[in-house]
């Protein structure tokens, strides 16, 4: 089941000024139910106009956008509704913080929500859990903390909304590779906790190996690839034409095979290549044994 | 022996914390008595974990920021010593160039041209050699095309070339990339790092190049690893790499290659040699290796 669909949708710039252009164009994209789900693509791709769309912040000039199987712009005026189900975290969500404390920040949007007491102190509680930020910190100010530290309290107040849908665009850009393990691993324990649906924006090639159980690729506005992680990167070829590329793991596994190594085509994570990398080695002793 | 083209001599370095007094109170130091050569047309890659200190080290170079401690020599000159006039500072920073992270808040023209055009212009250049070195910085960064172009027009790896080229455009000595390749997209990383390797390689600009990504650490001559403020490691990227363990302990990755090869060698494959810094290579090896087990 798909928890959002995106059918069709056609979006244009600056329409009828010198400056027009179409930013998506017939794009067919489906983002499955409490999946982890990738979404990657060049600069200028449309990444940035569909996520606008998943949650009403563009409507498509064409196409529709159906969120838990409803379209979202059948009630135009209930939209708000949407932005709760679907979430959104910008790049740099920690340039967003804006309260007093980090607990007041995480829970601006319950509140908005309109939820008990009770519930918000409950929902701040569980999203400050899941991001790794210890109780201490949430009575300081976020402006005492760390980026990384910052980063994760903009990434908690989403999810105590609990949205169905979390679309996160570039959530590590910029971290080093501890900051950027800390982040993936509070994704992907609220995505498990909570059954809900994940879309991660990014150009890390290693990162929605590693993290996304799923991948759409965008192209100039349009789906070039869509499937599961290993099937998207067999494409090198399509993948390095449009100005992105596969983990270095996925190249070296090619290297490999065109030396006659008969090792699987789908490989992309380094823990996968060093069991298909042992199994060959023992392979080889078996038959010698 | 040549002097070093930089020298860095016990430099310590600690931010001012925001609270008003009497008396200047000092956050605990960022950077602790570091000792440093770079030299002439050298390329080094600075690794280091968020809040290592290496951003607060290229900041240093130029003078952005002052060390709080210690000595920084530029061609032997001592660029931190008391006496140092506005003008000499201008001096330090037409020398040694930066370039930051963010496409976006580098440009300030509306023109591609003009935006490259600025550095020199406020260098007092002369018009008609403000033309010529606009054309050729354009063009070492292969932007030529694009000269009349709107920055806004344009992708994340060319607005980060302009922005080379703007600095070009002053006859640096030295550039200091502070993560530049970080926000754009594998091509736009590709096209970036080509032109930061051709600026070294050809036109014999000292590059530090500061950065998360390993795998753009392997193209750099010698490697210098950061962790909460002291130089843990230092040495050619062959060398650096090799220490999978601690690199891992300063909150480091290594290349996937490397790793790939480093696990098989622990597991005892023995003849693997995890150093090679070459894909091609380390697939030769690993290939090898893979066929001769059936000859045993």
């Amino acid at each position: 089941m798909n928890a959002l669909e995106l059918k069709d949708i056609t979006y244009t710039y600056s329409k009828k000024t010198p400056f027009e252009s179409k930013a998506l164009d017939g794009v067919n994209a489906f983002f499955e139910q409490g999946k982890v789900n990738g979404l990657i693509g060049h600069t200028g791709s449309g990444k940035s106009t569909l996520v606008q769309m998943m949650n009403g912040l563009l409507k498509p000039d064409i196409g529709q956008v159906v969120l838990l199987g409803k379209d979202i712009w059948e009630e135009p005026k209930k939209i708000r509704q949407i932005r709760f189900q679907c979430g959104l975290v910008f790049q740099y969500p920690e340039y967003q913080l804006f309260e007093e404390t980090c607990e007041k920040d995480i829970a601006f949007g319950p509140k908005n929500m309109g939820l008990s007491e009770d519930e918000i102190r409950e929902r701040v509680r569980s999203a400050a859990e899941f991001v790794g930020l210890d109780s201490t910190l949430l009575k300081k100010s976020p402006f005492e903390l760390s980026g990384g530290q910052k980063r994760r309290v903009a990434l908690a107040g989403v999810m105590a909304m609990e949205p169905s849908v979390l679309v996160l665009d570039e959530p590590a850009a910029g971290l080093d590779p501890i900051g950027r393990t800390e982040i993936f691993g509070g994704i992907r324990g609220y995505q498990r906790a909570k059954g809900n649906t994940v879309i991660i924006v990014s150009h890390s090639m290693e990162d929605v190996a590693e993290y996304c159980d799923n991948l759409t690729v965008l192209k100039n506005g349009r789906v070039l690839l869509s499937g599961s992680t290993g099937e998207v990167f067999r494409h090198e070829k399509e993948l390095v034409s449009s100005g992105l590329g596969v983990p270095q793991i996925t190249r070296f596994m090619r290297l490999l095979r065109e030396r006659g190594v008969e090792c699987a085509d789908n490989i992309y994570t380094v823990e996968e290549a060093l069991r298909e990398v042992k199994r060959l080695l023992e392979e080889r002793r078996g038959e010698n044994a | 022996m040549e002097k070093p083209f930089i020298k860095l001599e016990d430099v310590s370095f600690s931010y001012e914390s925001g609270e008003e007094g009497p008396v200047k109170m000092l956050l605990p130091p960022i950077l602790k008595r570091i000792n440093l050569e770079i030299a002439r047309g050298s390329f080094v890659a600075i690794l280091g974990h968020n809040g290592s200190g290496k951003s607060t080290l290229a900041k240093l170079l130029n003078l952005i920021l002052f060390p709080t401690e210690g000595k920084i020599y530029l061609d032997g000159k001592d660029i931190t010593d008391e006496n140092m006039t506005e003008d000499d500072v201008y001096v330090v920073r037409r020398k040694i160039g930066m370039v930051f992270q963010n496409p976006d808040n580098q440009l300030v023209a509306t023109v591609v041209e003009e935006d490259v055009a600025f550095g020199p212009e406020n260098l007092g250049v002369e018009p008609a050699e403000i033309r010529r070195r606009v054309d050729r910085a354009l063009e070492t960064v292969g932007m030529s095309e694009f000269k009349k172009h709107s920055p806004h027009q344009l992708s994340g790896g060319q607005k980060q070339r302009v922005a080379i080229a703007g600095i070009i455009a002053m006859l640096p000595e030295c550039i200091v990339f502070d993560e530049s390749t970080a926000m754009l997209d594998p091509k736009g990383r590709k096209e970036v790092m080509d032109t930061i390797v051709r600026l070294n390689r050809e036109k014999g600009i000292t590059v530090l190049h500061i950065t998360h990504n390993m795998e753009e650490a392997f193209r750099a001559d010698r490697v210098i690893v950061i962790s909460d403020g002291e130089i843990s490691l230092d040495g050619t990227p062959r060398e650096v790499f090799s220490n999978v363990g601690k690199l891992r302990t300063v909150g480091l990755d290594v290349p996937q290659v490397t790793e790939l090869l480093y696990e098989l060698k622990s597991m005892g494959y023995d003849e693997v040699d995890y150093t090679e810094t070459d894909e091609e290579k380390c697939a030769e090896m690993l290939a090898e290796i893979i066929k001769s087990q059936k000859g045993r």
